[in-house]
């Protein structure tokens, strides 16, 4: 029993950080007005620029830095799932073990109540 | 007392979370993936314990023939083997982001991948002698073994020209919110060592017992 335990929670791990690795990482999409808006904020009206130019490099930039980003934080999510993995296995050897200690001290008291005359 | 160490295990264990993920600066080059540094360093750390432990407990073992002493110095090892472990998992991992190859046979992770394999060895060596060979041999075992955490720890400025790890003197360079966010996770993970090498005594010495009451029965 103790072995199916085992199993599940490897299972359970395994096809979290399987899902986890084969979905590619969402878009964040940005509104394109809100980017309109931002390049007006900080360009301001007075200076003239060409807006698709400008919207072209600034909406590279953020999918350039978002692109960046998912990949570091994939990274540091795996790192610390298999921190949590070895400890979890760990606990569940111990527990494993306490379940091995309980049946034999059940098999000595049976024995025990055996011996023992009436 | 029983309950309270697990207790404060898990707070701090929060806490440090809280600290590495809502507290610490973001390091400007490795920005978020740096945030492995606080786990993978503090279990290199707690694993150099461990083998610590097993060695002074190697040594009361040869002295004394203390039964309880080669039972914490195996519990021991076989903790530090599980912190080791998490190291050589999530080094690769951060050296793939960071360097852009999982594994480089560069002095630290070379020498830490050899200390893995001296205290796996120590429980093969363990598992096959007899029952009165086996503490003998693993105490000296384990007493030898420690000899390689020095080496780890001291792989970087021994070997300086081939190392890609950045000097150990860098932690003391580390931000303050980075300092405090690392102190507390080794800490944290320290606190889990202590608490399951308490609760792998306790239940050796239980079946220990129980195994003696058989054997007279």
């Amino acid at each position: 029993m103790p072995k199916v335990d085992f199993i599940i929670i490897f299972l359970v791990f395994a096809t979290f950080l399987a899902i986890f690795q084969l979905t590619p990482s969402p878009d964040t999409l940005i509104p394109e007005e809100r980017i309109e808006t931002a390049i007006s904020d900080v360009l301001g009206n007075e200076i003239k620029y060409d807006r698709a130019e400008v919207y072209g490099i600034v909406v590279k930039v953020v999918e350039l830095l978002n692109e960046g980003q998912s990949r570091r934080i994939k990274y540091l999510i795996t790192a610390y799932f298999f921190v949590w993995l070895i400890l979890i296995l760990y606990l569940f050897r111990l527990k494993q073990q306490y379940t091995c200690l309980h049946k034999q001290i059940q098999r000595l008291e049976t024995s025990s109540d055996q011996i023992q005359p009436k | 007392m029983k309950t309270l160490l697990p207790l404060a295990t898990v707070i701090i264990l929060f806490l440090s979370l809280y600290l590495v993920f809502g507290y610490a600066d973001y390091e400007k080059t490795m920005l978020e993936v740096q945030k492995i540094f606080y786990f993978h360093v503090s279990s290199a750390f707690t694993s150099f314990l461990a083998f610590a432990v097993t060695c002074v407990c190697s040594i009361i073992y040869l002295v004394k023939r203390n039964f309880k002493a080669d039972l914490i110095a195996a519990n021991s090892a076989e903790l530090g083997l599980v912190f080791a472990t998490i190291v050589l998992t999530t080094g690769p991992i951060w050296a793939k982001s960071s360097w852009n190859t999982w594994w480089n046979w560069e002095p630290r992770l070379t020498s830490t991948l050899i200390l893995w394999l001296t205290y796996a060895g120590y429980f093969i060596l363990r598992n096959s002698a007899s029952s009165a060979q086996k503490k003998r041999f693993s105490a000296v075992f384990g007493i030898v073994a420690f000899l390689n955490v020095p080496i780890v720890y001291y792989s970087v400025k021994l070997w300086q020209s081939s190392s890609l790890h950045p000097p150990t003197t860098t932690r003391s360079n580390l931000a303050e919110s980075m300092r405090s966010a690392w102190l507390i996770s080794w800490f944290a993970l320290t606190l889990i060592y202590i608490v399951l090498l308490k609760m792998r005594t306790d239940l050796g010495i239980i079946l220990h017992r129980l195994n003696n009451m058989q054997a007279d029965h």
